[in-house]
C-alpha cells in the first residue's frame, strides 16, 4: 500500500534534510575560510604588534588565546642570531622569504608567518591541527542555529501534511456514511481543486448506483405484484374446488387450477431467467456454439406444447451459424420469443423460426399470425412487466424483456416488424464477427 | 343480488364469478375499464367489484367518473397494490371497501354482504320479513322456525324483496336480478319464481301490483 502521507513526508524530510546539510556545509565552510583568514591576520598582528627595537615580546604574547593557539614566536636579529623563542619545544629554523607558508617540521604541519620587523626577522608558526581544531570551532558556531532549527521544520512539515491532507479524511467518513440505502452525493463545498474531479467521479458513481438500486427495487416490487395475479387465481381455483359438489365442477376447477400453476411456474422460471441474465452480463461467459442447432432444440421441445395449441410450429430455414455466445441467454432468447408466439398464435396458426446467414450477418426471426402489436406499443413491450392494453391472453410481460437483454448481452439487435402474412416478426441480428449491429431493420 | 365484476385476468375473473355464482350472486363480468362503463350504463347493479390496474381504462378512473355522476353503486376494489397509499387513493377515490390480492373467497363474499347489509341500512346480518328469515350468509331460509328448500333463483328473488321491503319492483328489473349475461331469459320465468315463493312463503307475501310490478308489503309484517 503506497500512503500519499508517508510518501509526501519521506520526499519533503529528505529534501528538507539534504538542504539543511548543504546549507550547513556551505556555511561551515565559508565560515572556515573566514576564520582562517581571521588566524592569518591574527598571526600577522601578533608579528605587527612587536617592537621593531628594544623588544619586550612577552607582553603581546601573554594573552592566553595565543598560548592556547600554541602559537609560537621566534625572533631573530638580522644576524640570525636567536633572541627569542617562545616555546623552546618548537625551535623552527626560520622559513624563506616574507611572507605565509604551511611546512613540515617534527611530526606535524605547520602555519608559518615570516615577517622583518625593523632590524629583527620575526617568525609566527602555529600548528596546522591546532589552527584546524580553532577554526572548526568557529565555523561551527555558525552554524549550529540550523541544527536547532531542523526539529521545528520537521514539525512544520509533519503538521502541514497533515493539514493538507485533512479534506482526503473528511472526504473518506463521508464516504463511509454511504450505503445501499443512503446514497446522497458527498458534498463539494471546501473540497480542494485537486480532490475535487475525485469527488465528482464518486458523485457520478454514486449517483448511477443510486439508480441501479432503484431500478432493482422497482423490479423486486413489479415482481411481487406480478405474483399475486397467479397465486390469486391458485387461491380462487383452489377454494372452488374445495367447494365443488360434482365431479364435473371439480374437474374444472383442478384443470383451472394446473392452468395456475403453469403459469405461476413460467413466471418464475422468466423471473430467473431475468435474473440470470443480470449475473451473465456481469460475468460474460462467451463460448462457440451452434446458433442453429439451438433453435431447433427450442423448438422441439416446444412442439408437443404447440400441438394441444393447435399451432403449426416449425422451423423453415436454419443455416448453419456458429457464433460466440451465452449458451442460457440464447436459449432464453430463443425459447422466449417462440413462447410469445405462440402464446398470441390463435388456435389453427403458424409460428415459423428461421436462422439466416446474411454477409456478415445472422439473423434468428421468429414470425407468427397472431394480432401483432400496434406500432405505438412495440417501444414500450420491450420494458419489463409491460403488456399491450388489453390484451386477452395472460403473460407476465417479461418474454421480450429477457429477449431484449439477450440481445443486448450479445451485441445483437431485436427489431420487431409486421409478419407480411399478417401477425408480428421478431427478428434479432447477430455480427458473425461480434461486432455490434449498425442498422435497424425488421 | 347482481354484481358485476371488473377484472382483466382472465384466471381470476373467471374464478371469482364461479365462487360468487356458487353464493347466490348474479355476476356480470367485464375485462377493462371502458366496458364496465357501458355496463354501468345499461344495466342496474347492486354492487361493483373492481380490479384497480385495468387496460383501457384505468379503474380508479373508473371509480372517479361513475362517483362524479352521482352514482352511489357500492365499490369494492380488489387488487394486488397493497402499500397503503394505494389503499388511501383508492378510498378516497370513493370505494367503500378494499381488498388485496391474492384474497379468500369467502371473504371476498362476507364483505360484498356487508357492503349491501349496509347500503340497506341494516346492521343485523338476518333479513327478517313476514315471519321469514334470511341467512344472506348461509343461504337458509326458515318460516316460523321451519327450515325451508328453495332453489337458486327462488333465493335470489326472496332477497331481492326482502332487502327491500314495501319497495316495487317490476319485471324486467327482477329479470336484472335473476340472470347474468348469457342467461336467457324466457318470458313468464319471473311469474313461475313467484308463484314457487308465494306456495312457499304464504300467497300474501308477494303481492301484485297490476300494470306496474310486484312487492312484499310491510303492512302485515310480524313484529319477530
Amino acid at each position: 500500500m503506497t500512503s500519499i502521507r508517508k510518501r509526501l513526508l519521506l520526499w519533503l524530510l529528505v529534501t528538507l534534510g539534504t538542504g539543511l546539510a548543504a546549507g550547513g556545509g556551505a556555511v561551515y565552510f565559508a565560515a572556515r575560510d573566514t576564520a582562517d583568514e581571521m588566524a592569518d591576520l591574527h598571526m600577522r598582528q601578533i608579528a605587527g604588534a612587536l617592537p621593531s627595537r628594544a623588544f619586550s615580546p612577552i607582553s603581546v604574547l601573554s594573552r592566553e588565546d595565543a598560548v592556547e593557539e600554541h602559537i609560537v614566536v621566534q625572533i631573530w636579529d638580522r644576524a640570525g642570531r636567536s633572541l627569542y623563542l617562545s616555546d623552546s619545544a618548537s625551535n623552527m629554523p626560520p622559513r624563506g622569504p616574507a611572507a605565509f607558508s604551511t611546512v613540515r617540521f617534527g611530526n606535524a604541519d605547520w602555519r608559518v608567518y615570516l615577517e622583518t620587523v625593523g632590524d629583527n626577522v620575526v617568525q609566527v608558526a602555529q600548528p596546522v591541527s591546532a589552527r584546524t581544531a580553532m577554526v572548526a570551532r568557529m565555523a561551527l558556531r555558525s552554524v549550529w542555529p540550523l541544527f536547532v532549527l531542523t526539529p521545528f521544520l520537521a514539525l512544520a512539515v509533519l503538521l502541514t501534511v497533515r493539514r493538507g491532507l485533512d479534506p482526503l479524511g473528511r472526504i473518506a467518513h463521508q464516504v463511509e456514511q454511504r450505503s445501499a440505502e443512503s446514497l446522497a452525493p458527498i458534498p463539494t463545498e471546501h473540497t480542494p481543486a485537486e480532490v475535487l474531479s475525485l469527488v465528482a467521479a464518486l458523485n457520478r458513481l454514486l449517483d448511477r448506483l443510486g439508480h441501479a438500486f432503484d431500478t432493482q427495487r422497482a423490479f423486486v416490487a413489479d415482481a411481487a405484484h406480478e405474483l399475486r395475479t397467479p397465486v390469486t387465481a391458485l387461491k380462487l381455483q383452489t377454494q372452488l374446488a374445495e367447494r365443488a359438489t360434482t365431479d364435473a365442477e371439480r374437474t374444472a376447477a383442478l384443470h383451472a387450477l394446473h392452468g395456475g400453476i403453469d403459469r405461476a411456474s413460467h413466471l418464475i422460471a422468466q423471473l430467473l431467467d431475468l435474473a440470470r441474465q443480470e449475473e451473465a452480463s456481469r460475468s460474460r461467459v462467451h463460448e462457440p456454439l451452434r446458433l442453429d442447432e439451438l433453435v431447433r432444440e427450442a423448438v422441439g421441445e416446444r412442439a408437443a406444447h404447440a400441438f394441444e395449441l393447435g399451432v403449426d410450429a416449425g422451423v423453415t430455414r436454419a443455416d448453419v451459424v456458429e457464433l460466440n455466445g451465452d449458451r442460457f441467454a440464447l436459449r432464453a432468447l430463443a425459447g422466449n420469443l417462440i413462447d410469445n408466439a405462440l402464446h398470441y398464435t390463435p388456435r389453427g396458426g403458424r409460428v415459423d423460426v428461421e436462422v439466416v446467414q446474411q454477409g456478415g450477418e445472422v439473423v434468428l426471426a421468429v414470425s407468427d399470425s397472431g394480432p401483432g402489436i400496434a406500432p405505438e406499443h412495440r417501444e414500450r413491450v420491450f420494458d419489463r412487466f409491460y403488456r399491450v392494453p388489453g390484451s386477452r391472453t395472460p403473460g407476465s410481460g417479461l418474454g421480450l424483456a429477457i429477449a431484449h437483454g439477450a440481445a443486448r448481452a450479445h451485441g445483437a439487435v431485436i427489431g420487431l416488424a409486421d409478419n407480411p402474412g399478417g401477425g408480428l416478426r421478431v427478428s434479432v441480428r447477430f455480427r458473425c464477427d461480434g461486432a455490434p449491429v449498425s442498422a435497424l431493420q425488421g | 343480488m347482481r354484481i358485476l365484476l371488473v377484472e382483466d385476468d382472465p384466471m381470476i375473473g373467471a374464478g371469482v364469478r364461479t365462487g360468487l355464482g356458487q353464493d347466490g350472486f348474479v355476476v356480470d363480468w367485464v375485462e377493462d375499464g371502458e366496458a364496465a362503463e357501458a355496463a354501468i350504463a345499461t344495466h342496474s347493479y347492486d354492487l361493483m367489484v373492481l380490479d384497480q390496474g385495468l387496460p383501457r381504462k384505468d379503474g380508479l378512473d373508473v371509480l372517479k367518473t361513475l362517483r362524479r355522476q352521482g352514482n352511489d353503486l357500492p365499490v369494492l376494489i380488489a387488487t394486488a397494490r397493497d402499500e397503503v397509499p394505494a389503499r388511501v387513493k383508492g378510498l378516497d377515490a370513493g370505494a367503500d371497501d378494499y381488498l388485496v390480492k391474492p384474497f379468500d373467497l369467502d371473504e371476498l363474499a362476507a364483505r360484498i354482504r356487508a357492503l349491501l347489509r349496509r347500503r340497506a341500512g341494516r346492521t343485523e346480518p338476518l333479513l327478517r320479513h313476514r315471519g321469514v328469515e334470511f341467512n344472506p350468509a348461509t343461504r337458509e331460509v326458515t318460516r316460523a322456525g321451519v327450515a325451508l328448500a328453495l332453489t337458486a333463483r327462488e333465493l335470489a328473488l326472496l332477497h331481492t324483496f326482502m332487502d327491500r321491503p314495501g319497495a316495487v319492483f317490476s319485471k324486467a328489473q327482477l329479470e336484472e336480478k335473476l340472470y347474468g349475461w348469457g342467461g336467457e331469459v324466457e318470458s313468464n320465468t319471473v311469474e313461475v319464481y313467484i308463484h314457487a315463493l308465494r306456495k312457499k312463503l304464504g300467497a300474501d307475501f308477494i303481492q301484485n301490483v297490476r300494470g306496474v310490478g310486484y312487492l312484499s308489503p310491510r303492512a302485515a309484517a310480524t313484529t319477530d
